[in-house]
């Protein structure tokens, strides 16, 4: 009786593991093996990206079958160390998503695939010569853009004209718009008048190199630190302003600006063109219409020097010397950087602009956009390109913290530069 | 007993019950081998690696110039001001968190002592936020702090307890008493449930004795629930400072160490050396020196558990 009892209770769990173990044996047999590729990535990790980007996937699945695409989520400010760790432990992705001085860092890892020999001479003929150069490292191609994003002057029309201020001029100068983002606090304090990066983070001192340049600091120079100048001195000192007449928020990401450009309470921003993605999907009421009526683009204001800067953080791919199949992580790369359906529905979708020369020939109802127009013919031909490399690596956080420093502090502006070029002396 | 059994001699009818008994204890002792096993592999290997790594010049970006350089990152722990700035932090965020936790804690759980049963809610309420995740405490505190729309800038400035909105994590000034605010807030409610439980175990005789004798609230707080509670003091205090003394998640997701580094803890530290700076080599020899802490801390309470065990009520 007991036996028996005992051999009852069990058979349902034995049960169990053998349907478990016949589960994967009736699985409908395919034709051919797929090709799962993994794609390391923040435009799935972000809301205003993801649906597009999942579409885009499925397209690429349904017009490449027998790939699969499996998408890893990984923050903008993680996916470095991400990768590294990933790399490091032997289990890199097949393909990632990257930008700035990360995709430096990233290639002196010597975990990239050098895409020499894998992209086609056609392909790369098609794309600005500019943003090839941007994934050359010592001779060979090792990056493609995805999209072109640089770091470019936003106003907003009615806040300026609410403060008095001409919505059809914006500042030429950082003088001038010091003034203006006078005018907007006085006008309305719960505004606020830009939106600067100050975190302590590799691409918190993208966000800052245009505006060092704009005031003549060069900290990372050829033969050394350089930061214990009166250019430096002046930047930090009109940060500190900046901080304490509330013309911006410290210790805010650059993000996190962003909402408040979508209710309409912040005044200007450099951003990159993706500005206008986010701010349509984190403002639903707004059409683009009213986006194009409210914002403008153009470049950054000119410093001591009169020229005027911009930072490239275009979004780019990368494959890696792991990736199991080169042929179909490939074929995403390029169907992500050009193919017309990905373009239309991922790339101006995120209001960024598509790495093809003849872009405006091809979408020239997305080109005409007034904002990528304003990227297009006003801010990219001021792109200049950040010290980036090892050395930029080591060094920003001497720099971002002498940043924080001057936006929360209230030590002279001329002991933060000299104790920013002492803590450089180490990264050289 | 007889002579033989007495001095220690084997009796013939006593050799299989040894062999039996010898037998269940190593079969008894291999049952750790897996445990220990185990441990050696995600502790013990680790570790020794971090020590090793530490001898190192190991820079993940730049993976061709990997070398031993002995004590050199050591020598340079001497010379670096964030590893020093972030020791003071991790001690000053350390004290101030266990110390504003434990009173306050003692103090909720000797006024919800006596609680009538209508009312017993309220201490279910405060121990509230000890189930909360960190990381969850971390992004609401960030939230009620922040300078445009945090609730506590709101009602303060609304209070005319501050003249304008304060960036309260990106000030120097603020920076550390914010996230120990946050800290303090979670971690309050562990204290408030040890204190609960030790103070059961005072027994009623003793007040009754205490107050019959005619001491006063007071005294009979300092010279009876203190002493009762010693035990539970220190354990839970030590527990307390091993645990800060690791808070990551808290740190990280409030003020990320900013800024400057003024929030910034050994933890946090080693997280950037390893992790945003990529300084493999150097961020094992900020750990090791950590570990060392930690295992004088663990020692400490370790020995404290073994002679003053927590179920253990002493009479004063």
């Amino acid at each position: 009786m007991f036996p028996k009892l005992r051999a009852r209770r069990w058979w349902p769990l034995v049960l169990v593991l053998l349907a478990g173990l016949l589960m994967p044996a009736s699985r409908p047999v395919s034709a051919a093996p797929t090709v799962v590729l993994t794609f390391v990535n923040w435009a799935s990790a972000e809301p205003a990206t993801r649906p597009a980007f999942q579409q885009v996937v499925s397209n690429f699945e349904r017009t490449h079958p027998g790939v699969e695409i499996k998408s890893v989520p990984v923050s903008f400010s993680d996916i470095l160390h991400q990768l590294i760790v990933q790399t490091t432990a032997g289990n890199p992705p097949d393909i990632s998503e990257i930008a700035g001085n990360d995709t430096v860092a990233l290639q002196a890892t010597g975990a990239l695939q050098s895409l020499d020999g894998i992209a086609p001479r056609a392909f790369l003929e098609s794309l600005y010569p500019s943003e090839v150069t941007l994934g050359r490292f010592q001779g060979a191609l090792y990056v493609i853009p995805w999209d072109v994003a640089p770091l470019g002057f936003w106003y907003n029309r009615t806040l300026m004209k609410q403060a008095g201020l001409n919505p059809a001029k914006p500042p030429a100068t950082i003088s001038e718009w010091t003034d203006d983002m006078r005018a907007i606090k006085a006008k309305d304090p719960d505004v606020v008048p830009f939106g600067l990066d100050t975190t302590n983070r590799s691409f918190g001192l993208d966000v800052n190199w245009a505006f060092m340049l704009a005031f003549g600091a060069h900290p990372l120079g050829a033969h050394g630190p350089n930061a214990d100048t009166p250019q430096m001195i002046a930047y930090l000192t009109w940060v500190r302003t900046l901080a304490t007449q509330g013309y911006t928020l410290p210790g805010k990401l650059l993000g996190e600006f962003r909402p408040l450009a979508a209710r309409n309470q912040l005044a200007f921003a450099f951003d990159g063109p993706y500005l206008r993605g986010v701010i349509l999907s984190l403002n639903t009421t707004m059409t683009p219409a009213q986006l194009d009526a409210t914002w403008g683009v153009t470049v950054l204001p000119a410093g001591s020097d009169g020229r005027h800067y911009a930072i490239p953080t275009d979004h780019q791919l990368v494959m890696f010397k792991a990736a199991r199949d080169k042929a179909a992580a490939w074929a995403f790369m390029q169907y992500l950087a050009s193919d017309p359906t990905a373009i239309r529905t991922y790339t101006f979708n995120s209001g960024v602009i598509p790495p093809l020369k003849n872009a405006t020939a091809l979408f020239p109802t997305d080109m005409g956009v007034a904002t990528i127009q304003g990227f297009v013919r006003d801010v990219i031909p001021t792109v200049v390109l950040p010290a980036w490399g090892p050395v930029y690596s080591k060094a920003y956080p001497a720099i971002m913290t002498g940043v924080q420093q001057a936006a929360s502090g209230s030590g002279s502006v001329a002991d933060i530069a000299r104790q920013m070029q002492a803590q450089l002396q180490a990264a050289y | 007993m007889t002579d033989r059994q007495a001095r220690g001699a084997t009796v013939p009818g006593d050799r299989p019950r040894t062999r039996r008994r010898f037998r269940a204890g190593a079969w008894l002792d291999g049952m750790v081998v897996p445990t220990v096993a185990v441990l050696a592999f995600v502790v013990a290997y680790p570790t020794l690696r971090s020590i090793v790594l530490s001898g190192y010049n190991d820079q993940l970006l730049d993976p061709t110039h990997i070398r031993f350089i002995g004590a050199a990152n050591y020598a340079r722990l001497f010379r670096d001001s964030v590893f020093w700035t972030s020791v003071t932090n991790t001690l000053a965020f350390t004290a101030w968190s266990v110390g504003i936790g434990f009173l306050l804690g003692l103090a909720l759980a000797v006024l919800t002592e006596h609680l009538p049963p209508s009312l017993r809610w309220v201490r279910g309420t405060l121990l509230t936020p000890w189930a909360i995740p960190v990381i969850v405490v971390a992004f609401l505190f960030r939230y009620m702090l922040d300078q445009q729309v945090g609730i506590i800038t709101y009602l303060l400035v609304h209070l005319h307890a501050i003249a304008t909105a304060v960036p309260w994590l990106a000030s120097l000034q603020w920076a550390m008493p914010a996230v120990v605010l946050a800290n303090v807030w979670s971690q309050t409610p562990f204290y408030l449930l040890m204190f609960v439980a030790a103070l059961k175990s005072i027994p009623e005789e003793i007040r009754d004795a205490a107050r019959i004798d005619g001491a006063g609230g007071w005294q009979e707080f300092w010279h009876i629930t203190v002493p009762f509670l010693q035990n539970t003091m220190v354990v839970s205090s030590l527990i307390m400072v091993i645990n800060n003394f690791n808070n990551f998640p808290l740190i990280w997701a409030m003020s990320g160490g900013g800024p400057v580094y003024a929030t910034t803890t050994l933890v946090i530290y080693i997280f950037q050396l390893a992790f945003s700076q990529f300084d493999i080599g150097y961020a094992a020899a900020v750990g090791t020196i950590w570990l060392a802490v930690l295992l004088l801390l663990a020692i400490a309470y370790i020995r404290v558990l073994e002679r003053r065990p927590l179920s253990a009520v002493e009479e004063p």
